[in-house]
């Protein structure tokens, strides 16, 4: 079936036009939008049977064209509302009674079936309760102006029945009563949506009167399937009926049940009429329908939906579960949407806030207290050391020296225990103790079984374990070391290391040693410890000279450095110096820098010539080192003769070693330098330069010019090449170095004529 | 009033955004957190039984070539050198670079050093301004100071790199004032695994007047009760304790910071020095270095250690903490945008998938973020639309939720090295939930700015304007 619905966007409107699609009829909405919205009906806008017109029902062209197309005709469009007809009377009555005139007549046209609302305010001031659909409609005067609407509707049922008389249009009024549901706005005053929504604002809820006066609301979804359901009967047309709810409620209770539903914390106030409205502004205590007629129809709403629905129950948040939406009017005559929490929300945040800073609190406190006992420990172990410092009690046994700390020491863990008893910045004393305790309260036993453990959550006990281990020199100390070492887990490894360092006798650097050799952990961490253990351990060093793998003599090499003395050790790591792995050359090289044997400077010499350029730069070095010791200038000079070759050296480490040396083996070795500023080589000509330079010939000659004595003339020849070849930033330099009279001096220099046998 | 149309989509959808926003980034945190303190507790296990005396006393030990750029550091500059010379590592080089100061930066320094010009050549290797001269302290043999033509920090570091001789680089500020044991802890870590570590970085403290703290002898830090200055070390500390821990658990590091930053140098030279084309030069390296290396597969490292090494200096009026923080916004986006390839590419591990994302969301676009609820609110405020009771319960979760934070960086701080005074930790404890009113609008303006910096492209490298300092005579700092 197609239905029209005039003034489909309203409230009733777009109920009806739900029931309307659900039954499966086509429904066209016909709506100038003017108390209406396009929010009520966009659910269905991508409904291919709805079809929406925004304009007005007095169009009488569109009106026509709709009625044509349909069935069935709702006209439910009206101006609404008692605040709208006090406000603006004249376009009410208007408007009213006109769209009515368009749409009978169009609907006569083609004999169309109309359903009319009109509105139970026609009964008007009559006190015949319950109102029938034949009682008396009692108007008030003329003056007070919310009679002109009952009275405009009361014109449109004369004018519809006189059509159904005259024309044999088939039409049907309904009186509709207080009707309450979603969608409705309380901006024209309709009083359930304006309570509510003050109610959920917080603003006072406001009863006109004294809230006495009692209404009876339907649920407007019975409301607009009456509607529907009233068309289906075939004597309905010419026919008025009654449709509302029976049950009855004060405003004053309304409002009451509203508070309470919404938990709302606002305050109930009675406000008269006379502010409401205006003077003498008349309403009726009561109204109820008579729904006989509505019954027999079996139009609802009836006993069976009244259970169901209770009175605004849509509108206001449901006790449990799914949040309602609830649509409000806003002061502005917008629409709003709330979403009602089944809960109010300021207990779950006030909570979340109650968790949060006691949260905080609690951490906090737990920060600075822990702090404080921590401190309190500290000092408790340093007054606690003072006293064993008494001679009486240096004399008892370690365990019964002091209570106090072996109460302190009772409550530490196992692993606390341990890293208590390898501290190396304990009062020595505590020491003592410390280990005197362990061993008492854990035993040496227990001690090696954690030393030993292997699974990775242990590893920090296990390592504080090795260190406590080590330092009691427990028997199995060196036995669980030994595997430890070797431990793939850098740590365990790493931490092994230092112990059997700190334990500082043969056996533990016979472990190193070995440990060395497998070349896990990184011989680099076991050398270090090596290089600074405490006793001389040359002799278990030199064998490992000639081990297989590289890696092994090249840190042998570098550890016997420390032992330059010893007899015979020179000529075997010399030795080394021709090894076939470049990195053992240079180690050997360096560990004979440091001996004084003669065997190193024809060695390095011979390494001069290495193809690795570390190789070659370590020779350097250690030529460097016999040379500027040894007090025979001759000697020095043949030295820096080999070095001053490695200016040109391709490798910049190499020429950097090289620069550093000569400026190490004396100012006197100067001609050998100087003889690289003649070199093709741009390398060879700049490190000279630098070399020359930092000798401080380059100073001591312009200085020479200035005081009168003429230096000579080689000199003067080494600095001016030695300046061009250093270029603007070394005359620079020079100049800032030396003083204002020797400016011209640099200046005269650097402008001289290119020398025969350079190029610039 | 009317209610315009959208005005109630608009705040429910604002109100969705910030809430998914705040969800991941409490997830986020939470996680962090808990990876934080798990990787403390593995490092201060290391410490415990960490051998450092060994360390110091070896010939084995790497040696380390300290850079320092200074531009205009007259105050701070003597007093970072010196602590920088006073540490109690083997074998180690200074360079100062001297980045075309106007002021008497290098005459301080001369006075203090009795700096010789000397000309040095030096390996060519990193594109740099020309040098003016090379000096060499007649009583320091360690010290080389370079003064150049002005080209930036990112240039100036290239250039010192140009200068150095060893193979592990410390890249710190000019105004910074080390601990004597700073390049120790750092090249400890370092020392375990130099095979695979390449980058490493460090906590350090921030104060209005670094060298106050170490004038007075000690090296523990201290809060100085200045409100900005004091907010700034929390979060610094924050920032490091909790959440560059954890990305160092999770190789995914993404900001070896400029105040002190380990590198070994064949890394940075490989990847063609720092850049002066980014408003900083620290996380775009560290940005560089993982891409590369990401990208060649290579088998690295890049740690945060926890142990304090330095306090430098932060700003101490508002605008200049605003100018500092909105270059540092700028830099993220600049960085972000160059490397925005490598988000959530799992070619890029952790970086790509958890590193990245989260510079995006929670630094790149968090002002945005701030700038949508601040709108929401003003909007909510003037359409009547504002619960204000849950608002205010609102605001109060979040400043105590992001104490939280605050409070576990400083526990695990704390539980491992013991060194705030017991005072100075309450302070820390009662700033945590103010931060949230009085520290972090400051941070969401000049996150603003940053980022309209940063689409306009700006540039400018306006360094903050020193701290004035009471005038205190030089004998101070005597040693």
């Amino acid at each position: 079936m197609r239905v029209l619905i005039t003034g489909g966007a309203g409230f009733i409107g777009s109920h009806l036009a739900d029931v309307c699609l659900k039954r499966g009829d086509e429904v066209y909405v016909l709506d100038d939008l003017s108390t209406g919205s396009i929010y009520n009906i966009e659910y269905h806008k991508d409904h291919p049977d709805f079809h929406y017109t925004i304009d007005r029902v007095q169009n009488a062209a569109v009106t026509a064209e709709l009625v044509d197309r349909v069935d069935v005709v709702y006209h439910l469009a009206a101006a609404v509302g008692v605040r709208l007809i006090i406000d603006s009377p004249a376009t009410t009555v208007e408007n009213n009674l006109q769209a009515a005139e368009v749409l009978f007549a169009a609907a006569a046209k083609k004999r169309k079936r109309v359903l009319f609302a009109s509105t139970s305010e026609v009964y008007g001031l009559s006190t015949d309760l319950p109102f029938r659909e034949d009682g008396h409609l009692v108007l008030g005067s003329t003056t007070k102006g919310r009679w002109s609407y009952a009275c405009a509707k009361a014109m449109d049922e004369f004018l519809a029945l006189a059509y159904f008389h005259e024309r044999r249009l088939p039409v049907t009024i309904v009186r509709l009563f207080n009707t309450v549901g979603p969608r409705q706005t309380g901006h024209y005053g309709m009083v359930v949506p304006t309570l509510v929504r003050q109610a959920l604002a917080g603003q006072p809820i406001t009863v006109f009167g004294d809230g006495t006066q009692r209404r009876c609301f339907a649920f407007v979804k019975d409301v607009a399937g009456a509607l529907a359901k009233v068309m289906d009967h075939r004597d309905a047309p010419g026919e008025i009926y009654n449709i509302g709810s029976t049950d009855e409620i004060s405003i004053l209770d309304l409002a009451k049940r509203v508070k309470a539903l919404t938990r709302s914390t606002s305050e109930i106030v009675t406000v008269p009429y006379e502010q409401a409205y205006d003077e003498g502004f008349e309403d009726m205590p009561r109204r109820i329908p008579d729904v006989t007629k509505s019954r027999a129809h079996r139009l609802p709403p009836d006993d069976d939906d009244r259970r169901d629905h209770r009175i605004g129950d849509p509108v206001l948040a449901r006790p449990c579960g799914i949040p309602a939406r609830a649509r409000v009017g806003t002061p502005g005559g917008g629409m709003m949407d709330i979403t009602t929490l089944p809960y109010r929300a300021e207990p779950l945040f006030l909570g979340v806030l109650a968790v949060t800073v006691l949260l905080w609190i609690a951490l906090s406190l737990y920060v600075v207290l822990n702090r404080r006992a921590h401190d309190r420990r500290q000092r408790r172990l340093m007054e606690a050391a003072r006293d064993l410092s008494d001679p009486a009690v240096a004399s008892l046994p370690p365990l019964e020296r002091s209570p106090a700390i072996r109460r302190m020491m009772s409550r530490l863990s196992r692993r606390e225990l341990y890293l208590m008893v390898a501290s190396t910045e304990l009062p020595p004393g505590v020491s003592e103790i410390c280990a005197a305790y362990a061993t008492d309260r854990v035993g040496l036993d227990r001690i090696a079984d954690d030393a030993c453990v292997d699974a990775e959550r242990r590893k920090w006990r296990r390592i504080p374990a090795l260190f406590a281990l080590g330092k009691l020199k427990a028997p199995k100390a060196y036995e669980v070391l030994e595997t430890a070492i070797t431990d793939p887990d850098p740590d365990v490894s790493n931490a092994a290391s230092v112990i059997l360092h700190r334990m500082g006798d043969r056996h533990a650097a016979a472990i190193l040693i070995a440990a060395l050799r497998k070349g896990s952990p990184p011989p680099s961490r076991v050398a270090t410890h090596l290089d600074q253990f405490p006793l001389a351990i040359h002799d278990l060093i030199r064998p490992v000279l000639v081990d297989p793998q590289p890696h092994a003599r090249q840190w042998a090499a570098s550890l016997l450095a420390r032992y330059p003395d010893v007899p015979g050790l020179a000529v075997e790591v010399a030795e080394l110096a021709d090894d076939r792995d470049p990195q053992v050359r240079k180690a050997a090289l360096a560990t004979l820098g440091a001996m004084t044997n003669p065997v190193a400077v024809p060695t390095a010499q011979r390494r001069l010539g290495d193809p690795v350029s570390y190789v070659r730069s370590t020779a350097i070095r250690v030529l460097t080192r016999h040379g500027s010791v040894d007090a025979d200038e001759a000697r020095r000079q043949t030295i820096a003769s080999w070095i001053a070759p490695g200016l040109a050296d391709g490798t910049w480490d190499v020429r950097t070693a090289a620069k550093e040396s000569l400026v190490q083996l004396g100012p006197a070795t100067w001609r050998n330098v100087a003889a690289q500023l003649r070199s093709p080589d741009e390398f060879a000509r700049n490190s000279a330069a630098e070399v020359l330079q930092n000798l401080g010939l380059v100073d001591s000659t312009i200085k020479g010019f200035g005081s009168g004595v003429e230096p000579a003339t080689d000199a003067v020849d080494a600095v001016t090449r030695a300046l061009h070849a250093g270029g603007p930033p070394m005359a620079r330099a020079a100049a800032m170095r030396s003083t204002p009279e020797s400016l011209p001096v640099i200046e005269g220099l650097v402008a001289s004529p290119q020398l025969a046998g350079v190029e610039p | 009033m009317n209610l315009p149309f959208g005005v109630v989509e608009f705040l429910h959808v604002a109100y969705v955004i910030c809430a998914v926003y705040l969800v991941l980034l409490g997830v986020y945190a939470v996680g962090m957190l808990w990876s934080a303190m798990r990787e403390s507790r593995f490092r201060h296990r290391q410490e415990d039984v960490e051998d450092y005396a060994t360390v110091l006393g070896s010939r084995y030990t790497i040696p380390v070539s300290v850079i320092a750029p200074a531009f205009n550091e007259v105050d701070m500059a003597v007093p970072a050198i010196r602590s920088l010379l006073g540490q109690s590592y083997p074998e180690f080089e200074v360079i100062v670079v001297d980045d075309g100061s106007t002021d008497d930066t290098l005459a301080t320094i001369n006075a203090a050093y009795d700096l010789e010009p000397r000309q040095v050549f030096f390996k060519n290797v990193l594109v740099a301004k020309p040098v003016r001269t090379v000096y060499r302290s007649r009583i320091e043999p360690r010290l080389t100071v370079v003064s150049k033509e002005n080209g930036g920090k990112a240039d100036a570091l290239n250039c010192g790199i140009n200068f150095a001789r060893y193979r592990y680089l410390a890249c710190v500020d000019g105004d910074t004032v080390f601990t004597t044991d700073a390049l120790l802890k750092g090249m400890a870590l370092i020392a375990k695994d130099p095979a695979r570590i390449v980058g490493a970085a460090s906590l350090f403290g921030v104060s209005v007047e670094p060298e106050a703290a170490l004038a007075a002898g000690k090296t523990a830090p201290m809060m100085n009760r200045h409100l900005l200055g004091d907010f700034q070390h929390l979060d610094l500390l924050r920032a490091f304790v909790a959440y560059r821990q954890a990305w160092s658990r999770h190789d995914c590091m993404m900001c070896v910071s400029g105040g002190f930053g380990l590198w070994r140098r064949d890394v940075i030279v490989e990847s063609g020095g720092f850049s002066p084309e980014f408003s900083c030069e620290d996380i775009e390296m560290t940005f560089r270095v993982h891409e590369r290396l990401l990208r060649e597969k290579r088998d690295y490292r890049i740690l945060s250690l926890p142990s304090m090494v330095a306090q430098t200096e932060g700003p101490k009026s508002i605008r200049s903490l605003v100018s500092q923080r909105a270059r540092w916004q700028r830099v993220v986006l600049e960085t972000l945008w160059h490397y925005r390839g490598m988000l959530g590419r799992p070619r890029y591990k952790s970086v790509g998938m958890l590193g990245l994302p989260y510079y995006l969301l929670f630094e790149g676009l968090s002002p945005l973020f701030h700038l949508l609820s601040l709108v929401a609110l003003i909007v909510a405020i003037v359409f009547g639309l504002l619960g204000w009771p849950v608002y205010l319960a609102l605001v109060g979760i979040m400043m105590f939720a992001t104490a939280i934070p605050n409070t576990l960086a400083v526990l695990l701080h704390d539980s491992a090295y013991r060194d705030y005074r017991v005072r100075d930790l309450a302070w820390m404890m009662a700033l945590g939930p103010l931060d949230l009113l009085l520290y972090r609008p400051i941070l969401m303006w000049a996150g603003l700015r940053g980022t309209w910096q940063f689409l306009r492209k700006e540039k400018r490298w306006n360094k903050f304007e020193r701290n004035q300092r009471e005038a205190q005579p030089v004998a101070a700092y005597a040693s």
